[in-house]
């Protein structure tokens, strides 16, 4: 479940390879018959020039065998990839492939061979379960320094839900593991017995040696999701909640002793629980399993994860059911789990070209995590207080329940029309011509039709707008766009 | 969660070590200084026309509020600074050395002892304080210095304080320009003169002299730069009544934008080439609340045609800009009290107004920002520690505080500082954080969160939250926070909670439940 999850350690994404560790009964010959190196061109646009492209990087790393020509690896081996290749141990060709599916959210992808001769000889892996805590583990993989299989030995330290730092935004169940875990590892497996039971995917960037894998909960996801022939994405709860720990607040709100289960405090618009739960509401099951005072489900028998974790196992459509404590009688309220798009902007983009509008040399996009990463790398956010204000809390503040997005002016292409126009930047647009801007969309269509002589972009927390005159405006694009080397 | 408590702790530690590096520097440096004076030649001149006699040293022993536990104080601290002997047995300082203090010793060229000083007025605008000294004799071998009524730039001038023995100090300086900013505590922007000097001041209260009278008063000085800036003569002369009838500063309540494009120009029927700016805002409770809106343009101000990027033609200071003639204009007749003829254009039609001229409007505050009287109003109770959103408050995250306070208060104190026209007076109140006892379980975790209402109704201050958590007939409040949050305080439980926090973690009983 993607969700806001703040705290995180700093986890740094391997691009390609993983290291293997020989286990009791593995036999390494077969398994590293199913373990793939990828190497990868790949060209990014520039969310602050849009119009542009960066240049092509090259990079390398890891994926494996799983059945019907499939290999799986990360999504960030292969996003933004111009050009991809593969290559088995034993192989000396490089062989073409192509991404069937990718999904940046749960950081996977499914890639296939153009030629068949690639599968001669393979192997596929199996999918195992979720393996148990201090039970050891290999990752194989091709991590940097050459291009030989690589095998690792690790033990599965922890199990809990984290961010995936692929996306920035989503958080979902990992696997802690004390292997070195390095570049090139990525989208490698980890073995238990025979089976895949884990891709290792990122790294702390503090502390020594501490792993992360995707679980196979995670990657069965995904498969489900992509039976259908496309991926639609995880489906998102949509509340924020309070542990029931204080007595006085139990009291206040009549939570019979021993009841365990937490409060709802926010209802995220159009999330899977608007308009069924309640602020106010306290939770105590979901799907059946009791929900602890903490906001934990028994996960295993090592493990009591954030209830939430059920609802990340779910595909849009299915069914969330909960046993709701309301205004003293319990409820059952069952409703349908669905993505929430809302939390798009939130997320890194790849593979997409960035929308945005010109008017007058000024440029608008709406608000984006690449936008802003953009300009924190240009050092230019100071005093940007209102754009990191609405980044953070679009959502939790409910601004979107009745905006699609807030749309900037980000940036200025230099030109005397637009002389006057400094005080406005880094702003959120909030109407043209007194017609409201929820979108870039609202924006274009309001552009377009303008008719006065003037036009009146009004900014959020500014009174005064800023003012062009249209025709002057529209004469100084075609300047611009050719002067500048827009498309 | 938990991450936010260990960060907390590390930037408190932070804080504290960074005051103390500050702490070191004042005490040090006089020291410093007069080796360095010596060390570069500069003249210690004892019958500098006997300027030893109209300055003094002062010495303040202060002591910060604690914004993060307001209960407290920090450590105390010393500062140094010079001031000014003036008509009636006063003397002059720059009312930033007087900040928070707890005690104020003058000690003059004759004397080596130092003798307690008392405040008696002080004002944050123009930065100025005056302290009387209530041993008797102390004036009699004391003059009073004279200011100049005009000052005259650029110029040599020269830059006196008293060293620690009483032995006069003189370095040489010039100044260079005249332009209006805010003084560090204060709200209105007022004249502040540029001074250029290669030796080494501490920007104190130095006072800088030119044909025997005092023209200004250094109050900031940056070494690196050799740049330091003074409080002119003409406004220390309000200050101590000596021109004008008010001795208080006159705020033009609004705020105002350039036009220099001329689509705006155009759109706002302005005519002429380099003429007019826009108010963009007007303070609710100020001169111009009811006589200006947003959207008119300014061509006049006091008789005084302004330019498009508000500036006027000053007779003796060159350009200035337009404000000079509300907040500095007793020259041209306009103070507290009197009104200021302006030339508008509103939709496109020229007209004339009359702004009458008020001080700054605190009450259109939201944020205090800047004010050296504001010291935390905070309530305590059951471990609950409820603030009123400050700058001293966000100040605590230290040097890189805007990068790390929460986003939502870094905005609401770039936009949201001042309340607009028709909003009510209202603070931002915070619940600060919980100091964990048995009773707030649960809450541990809180920090910073701004706080929405209690029982339904909204809460516009500290003081607004203790009288309805005192006046709920009820034993249990409902506090509602912005991220949903529902905090209970359970007025039984919080009373015996009080005693163990108290206990537990040394806070004085004053400082929990209701306060003054």
């Amino acid at each position: 479940m993607s969700a806001l999850k703040k705290l995180s350690l700093g986890i740094l994404i391997f691009l390609i390879s993983v290291p293997a560790t020989a286990e009791e009964k593995t036999d390494f010959d077969g398994i590293r018959k199913a373990v793939v190196q990828i190497k990868v061109y790949s060209q990014a646009i520039n969310p602050y020039s849009p119009w542009t492209t960066d240049g092509v990087r090259a990079g390398s790393g890891t994926g494996f065998l799983i059945g019907n020509k499939r290999i799986l690896t990360n999504a960030h081996v292969v996003s933004n990839a111009k050009f991809i290749q593969v290559q088995r141990y034993d192989q000396t060709e490089w062989y073409r492939v192509k991404i069937l599916f990718i999904a940046h959210d749960c950081d996977l992808a499914i890639l296939e061979a153009e030629d068949g001769t690639f599968y001669k000889d393979s192997r596929d892996l199996e999918l195992g379960g979720i393996p148990e805590l201090n039970s050891p583990l290999i990752v194989v993989g091709y991590p940097i320094g050459g291009n030989k299989v690589s095998v690792t030995r690790g033990i599965v330290s922890r199990k809990e839900q984290s961010e995936y730092s692929h996306s920035s935004v989503d958080s979902h169940l990992v696997l802690q593991v004390d292997a070195a875990i390095n570049p090139g590892n990525s989208g490698g497996p980890a073995i238990q017995g025979d089976k895949a039971v884990g891709v290792a995917f990122q790294v702390a960037t503090k502390g020594e040696n501490i792993g992360y894998l995707i679980p196979t909960n995670v990657i069965r996801h995904f498969l489900t999701d992509i039976e259908d022939g496309s991926y639609d994405g995880y489906v998102e709860l949509g509340i924020s909640f309070l542990n029931s720990f204080n007595t006085s607040l139990r009291k206040a709100k009549g939570i019979p002793d021993g009841l365990e289960g937490v409060f709802v405090t926010r209802i995220l618009p159009h999330g899977s629980a608007d308009g069924y739960l309640k602020e106010g509401d306290y939770l105590t099951e979901i799907d059946g399993s009791p929900i602890g005072r903490n906001g934990t489900t028994t996960l295993d028998k090592d493990a009591r994860v954030d209830f939430t974790e059920n609802v990340d196992n779910k595909h849009a459509g299915d069914k969330i059911r909960f046993k709701v404590f309301r205004e003293g009688k319990f409820m059952d309220i069952s409703f349908e789990a669905k993505r929430m798009p809302d939390f798009d902007f939130m997320r890194n983009r790849y593979d997409a070209p960035y929308d945005y509008a010109m008017i007058g040399g000024l440029l608008f996009q709406e608000m984006s995590q690449d936008l802003l990463a953009t300009w924190s790398r240009a050092g230019n956010t100071s005093g940007g207080s209102q754009f990191l204000y609405r980044y953070k809390y679009f959502i939790p503040d409910g601004i979107n329940r009745s905006k699609k997005a807030d749309v900037v002016l980000y940036r200025k292409l230099a030109h005397p029309v637009n002389s006057s126009s400094d005080y406005f930047l880094n702003l959120v647009i909030e109407s043209v011509n007194g017609s409201p801007v929820n979108s870039l969309a609202d924006l274009k269509s309001a552009l377009a039709k303008a008719k006065d002589r003037y036009l009146r972009l009004k900014f959020l927390d500014v009174e005064l707008p800023l003012i062009l005159d249209r025709s002057e405006a529209e004469a100084a694009d075609k300047q611009i766009r050719s002067t500048y080397g827009l498309e | 969660m938990k991450l936010r408590i260990l960060f907390l702790s590390f930037l408190l530690v932070f804080t504290v070590s960074s005051t103390e590096s500050k702490n070191g520097k004042p005490s040090k440096s006089p020291v410093k200084k007069n080796s360095e004076m010596k060390g570069s030649g500069t003249v210690s001149n004892r019958s500098d026309n006997g300027f030893e006699k109209s300055i003094v040293q002062i010495k303040v022993s202060f002591q910060e509020p604690d914004y993060i536990s307001p209960w407290k104080k920090k450590n105390p601290r010393v500062r140094r600074g010079v001031g000014i002997v003036v008509n009636g047995n006063r003397i002059l300082v720059p009312a930033q050395i007087l900040q928070y203090s707890t005690l104020v010793e003058v000690k003059k060229f004759s004397s080596y002892t130092e003798t307690k000083a008392e405040i008696s007025r002080t004002d944050s605008e123009t930065n100025l304080a005056l302290l009387t000294v209530e041993e008797k004799g102390f004036f009699e071998d004391l003059k009073p210095l004279e200011f100049q009524q005009k000052i005259v730039y650029p110029q040599q001038i020269a830059i006196y304080q008293l060293d620690n023995s009483g032995s006069i100090q003189s370095a040489s300086g010039a100044l260079l320009s005249l332009d209006l900013d805010l003084y560090p505590q204060g709200q209105i922007e007022l004249p502040i003169l540029d001074v250029n000097s290669a030796e080494t001041l501490n920007g104190n209260g130095e006072v800088i002299v030119s044909e025997g009278k005092a023209a200004g008063i250094l109050f900031d000085f940056t070494g690196d730069k050799n740049a330091g800036r003074a409080i002119p003569s003409f406004l220390i002369r309000k200050f101590l009544g000596l021109s004008g009838k008010s001795d208080r500063i006159a705020y033009k309540g609004f705020r105002h934008r350039p036009v220099t494009d001329s689509a705006t120009k155009e759109f706002y029927g302005i005519s002429g080439k380099n003429e007019g700016i826009l108010v963009a805002e007007v303070l609710p409770g100020s001169s111009a609340d009811g006589v200006l809106k947003a959207g008119d343009v300014v061509l006049e101000f006091g008789g005084k045609k302004i330019d498009s990027k508000g500036y006027f033609e000053h007779s003796t200071y060159g350009k200035q800009v337009f404000s000079f003639l509300a907040h500095a204009g007793d020259e041209f007749g306009y103070e507290i009290g009197k009104t200021v003829p302006v030339l508008i254009l509103r939709d496109k039609k020229k007209m004339e107004v009359d702004l009458p001229l008020k001080p700054f409007p605190y009450s259109a505050v939201r944020i205090p920002h800047r004010d050296p009287s504001n010291r935390p109003d905070y309530y305590l109770n059951g471990g609950f520690l409820f603030l009123e959103l400050s700058e001293n408050y966000l100040l605590e995250w230290g040097k890189d505080w805007r990068s790390r306070v929460d986003k939502k208060l870094l905005y609401l104190y770039d936009y949201h500082k001042f309340r607009s026209l028709g909003e009510p007076q209202s603070r931002i109140v915070l619940l600060s954080q919980v100091i964990p006892d048995e009773s707030n379980n649960g809450y541990h975790d809180i920090f910073g969160r701004i706080l929405e209402s209690a029982d339904g109704i909204s809460v516009n201050s500290i003081q607004d939250l203790m009288r309805k958590v005192r006046e709920s007939k009820k034993d249990i409040v409902s506090l509602r926070l912005d991220d949903g949050t529902e905090v209970v305080l359970d007025k039984k439980e919080m009373a015996k909670a009080n005693s163990r926090i108290g206990a537990q973690y040394k806070i004085p009983a004053s400082a929990m439940g209701e306060r003054k």
